[in-house]
């Protein structure tokens, strides 16, 4: 599979239901991607994440992939949150939802965000989706954050 | 309603032109007359003059006439007498006849003609005169100096002419003055008459003008009691009538509102209306805005009636849904004058228009969410029971490395084990996510029937219905069913709902056709006065009673249904498509013998233009 040295970086997944998140990783894994996942089942930890004082984020290393249906702080919020603070408005978010309503389409591209991805029903089409979305992501090139 | 204003509007607009026609004429006619009096004064006055002068030049001749005559006289007595005495009435003439001549020619210069006449007898006269004065002088120088006989004749001969040419001339005159004063008086007379017969007119004509206001007045006060007569039938019947009822003045801005929607609404405005400003705080902010916006349009003269729903307050601040209908009324140069309306209390109806359309909307958000909130686990189950199937391909592997070290028995168990126990077991799982994902599917797209717009354009239907045939058409091939397509109407519908609709009605009739004979489905139209009615016939299994009713229920199948597989949602798929075209569906149906669906599309399809559709409804 291809190298994932090159694109070193972490991929923040907020999901809440466990099983679509081991659907995720297993599919990600079955694309050969290697990089570190760091999970997060509730939208409100994922915002500690992002903009606690404390936290040891490294904007510049980071790709999000977001569910919309979350407990606490859903996912247009945490979008939302994402790409109007300049310190992680550069972060590439992969909306990851079962949705396909073209208005949440629209309304999560109008919010900023980098693709949308549909899970689908049926397993061998979730299958190939996540392993084609795995492809796309050992290739995605992070921009450079500059930190004045 | 504006029309008969109009007119009424135009009569007395023409009855103040003919009215100032009559004066006009009055006035000219009094302006004549009087010219007319004047000239006839005038001409009256100028005869009378002149006939003074005549009178006058007539009285200078006869007084010349008289001076020759004495002169004559005194000089005959004087000659034959020799008496001074007898001498005088000529020595008075004598002295009298050159003031006498010069006054006679001063008369006679006023009047044309007469000059010459007195300045041919002047030369006469003088001549006569001087020579009676030689005469006198040769009787007082010589006593008994006699004339001589031709001297005599041609005194004599001059006294005559001048006697005839003057005496007649008198005469003349006299007669002349005679007819002039006739004429005069009778022209003076004329004048009198004419001033009498012009008063008498003037008078007639100011009577006749008194009656006439008079009755004018009469009749507007008549007309003003009938109009104050309807005026207060209007209002009672405004008082009487519970609809509300108003009235807009756009000149003063003043409305009024009739009793009865007053007391409807608990307001006690003053008996002649009410600011417009003022009452506008009575009407709901939400729907001020496009209220005031056509009212606008209407005063403009863009629209000449409108209807809306609107919210009007009452006096205790509770809102009360109307329906409000204005019309504007316009005056003779066709400008918008006044708006007038009926407000309808349909509070009851509209609250439950609106908590119907929030439950419709709840209904179908409810159907929406659920069905997607459903298809969250489903992944979860399709995904695990595909890894299980994966593992137990993965297990066998693994067992086949090893296959040489377990008994024969236990290889059989173990078999057993992972492909009936654990392999049915997850078939039956796949099976069933696979018919609950169908489900939640057919549930989303009921779901969605509410919220599809429709598109209206113009359809052949028979090639609709045609194309439908041909998506089915290996069925129809596999099975020998006869399918036949009678005359189908152009019709203006949304081509995608039609589509599905016949597609689920043909689809139907073929899977529950008959396997003993030869399955016929018949799709023909008959046309209504508004709708058109399509029929889809078959000679299939048939519905029994009992099912009748649960055909376009959800998830319900009727029991002859065999081996036919379906989700139990194509009917009440259908039939929510056919009501969101406005039409509706009903079947009629025997058990061995056939079903024939007839379902009814409007011929025209009033979209309905959601003004008032709560926000809900849309998300």
């Amino acid at each position: 599979m291809l190298s994932s040295t090159a694109t070193a970086f972490e991929i923040i997944m907020i999901e809440d239901d466990m099983g679509h998140a081991h659907l995720i990783k297993k599919n990600l894994a079955r694309a050969g991607i290697c990089n570190k996942i760091q999970h997060f089942d509730n939208g409100q930890k994922a915002l500690d994440f992002f903009f606690n004082e404390d936290s040891n984020m490294d904007a510049d290393k980071l790709l999000v992939l977001l569910d919309l249906n979350l407990p606490e702080v859903d996912g247009y919020e945490i979008l939302k949150r994402l790409k109007s603070d300049t310190r992680t408005d550069k972060i590439p978010v992969v909306i990851l939802t079962t949705t396909d309503n073209p208005r949440e389409v629209d309304k999560c591209y109008e919010l900023g965000c980098n693709a949308y991805v549909t899970k689908p029903v049926e397993y061998d089409n979730f299958s190939e989706a996540i392993q084609k979305l795995g492809l796309l992501l050992a290739i995605v090139k992070l921009p450079n954050i500059k930190h004045d | 309603m504006g029309k008969p204003l109009k007119v009424v509007k135009y009569n007395s607009q023409s009855r103040v032109y003919y009215q100032l026609l009559m004066i006009t004429v009055l006035f000219m006619s009094f302006f004549g007359f009087s010219l007319f009096l004047s000239g006839a004064f005038n001409k009256v006055k100028s005869a009378d003059d002149k006939l003074v002068k005549e009178y006058e030049l007539t009285r200078a001749y006869r007084r010349l006439y008289v001076d020759l005559l004495n002169m004559e006289t005194g000089v005959r007595g004087f000659q034959i007498t020799g008496s001074q005495a007898l001498l005088e009435p000529y020595t008075t003439a004598n002295a009298k006849l050159t003031n006498d001549l010069d006054l006679a020619k001063q008369k006679a210069k006023e009047i044309p003609g007469e000059y010459q006449q007195i300045e041919h007898w002047e030369d006469s006269i003088i001549n006569y005169a001087s020579l009676l004065d030689a005469q006198v002088k040769n009787k007082n120088n010589y006593r008994d100096a006699i004339p001589s006989a031709a001297d005599l004749i041609q005194q004599k001969q001059s006294m005559d002419m001048l006697r005839d040419q003057i005496g007649n001339r008198i005469n003349n005159k006299l007669s002349e003055i005679e007819k002039t004063y006739i004429e005069n008086n009778k022209l003076s007379r004329n004048y009198s008459i004419a001033i009498i017969f012009g008063n008498i007119m003037f008078f007639g004509l100011c009577v006749g003008a008194f009656m006439f206001i008079l009755r004018r007045e009469r009749a507007l006060m008549h007309a003003e009691e009938r109009i104050k007569k309807s005026e207060n039938l209007y209002r009672t019947v405004l008082d009487a009538v519970n609809d509300g009822v108003f009235e807009y003045d756009i000149d003063t801005r003043n409305i009024f509102l009739s009793q009865a929607h007053q007391n409807a609404l608990g307001y006690d405005f003053h008996a002649s209306g009410v600011d417009a400003e003022q009452y506008s705080h009575h009407i709901h902010p939400d729907d001020m805005p496009k209220f005031a916006e056509q009212i606008t349009a209407m005063i403009a003269g863009e629209r000449n009636s409108y209807q809306t729903e609107l919210r009007l307050m009452r006096a205790n601040g509770e809102y009360v849904w109307h329906m409000s209908r204005t019309f504007s009324l316009r005056d003779a140069s066709d400008r918008v004058t006044k708006i007038v309306g009926i407000n309808v209390n349909i509070d009851e109806q509209k609250k439950r228009e609106i908590e119907l359309e929030h439950l419709n909307a709840e209904l179908e958000t409810f159907t929406y969410v659920t069905s997607h909130d459903l298809r969250s686990p489903l992944v979860n189950l399709k995904g695990f029971s595909k890894e299980l199937q994966f593992s137990i391909k993965d297990l066998d592997k693994e067992i086949e490395k090893i296959t040489d070290k377990i008994d024969k028995n236990h290889q059989q168990q173990i078999n057993e084990i992972i492909h009936k126990d654990i392999g049915e077991s997850v078939n039956f799982i796949i099976s069933s996510v696979d018919r609950m994902d169908n489900l939640t599917k057919a549930l989303l797209d009921l779901a969605r029937i509410g919220r599809y717009e429709i598109k209206l354009e113009k359809i052949d239907v028979k090639q609709l219905v045609e194309t439908c045939v041909d998506s089915l058409g290996f069925e129809i091939k596999e099975n020998n069913i006869e399918l036949s397509v009678h005359d189908l109407p152009i019709v203006v519908s949304d081509k995608v709902a039609l589509t599905q609709i016949f597609g689920n009605l043909i689809e139907n009739a073929i899977k529950y056709r008959r396997d003993d004979i030869t399955s016929k489905i018949e799709i023909s139209c008959t046309t209504g006065p508004s709708e058109y009615r399509f029929s889809i016939k078959d000679n299939g299994r048939g519905i029994d009673d009992a099912d009748k009713g649960k055909i376009f229920e959800l998830f319900r199948r009727a029991r002859n249904v065999g081996q036919v597989r379906g989700e139990g949602l194509g009917m009440a798929y259908v039939r929510a498509t056919i009501r969101r075209l406005g039409g509706d569906i009903d079947f009629t149906s025997k058990v061995g013998e056939g079903t024939n669906f007839i379902f009814t599309i409007p011929k025209k399809l009033i979209t309905s233009s959601s003004d008032t559709t709560p926000e809900a409804i849309e998300t």
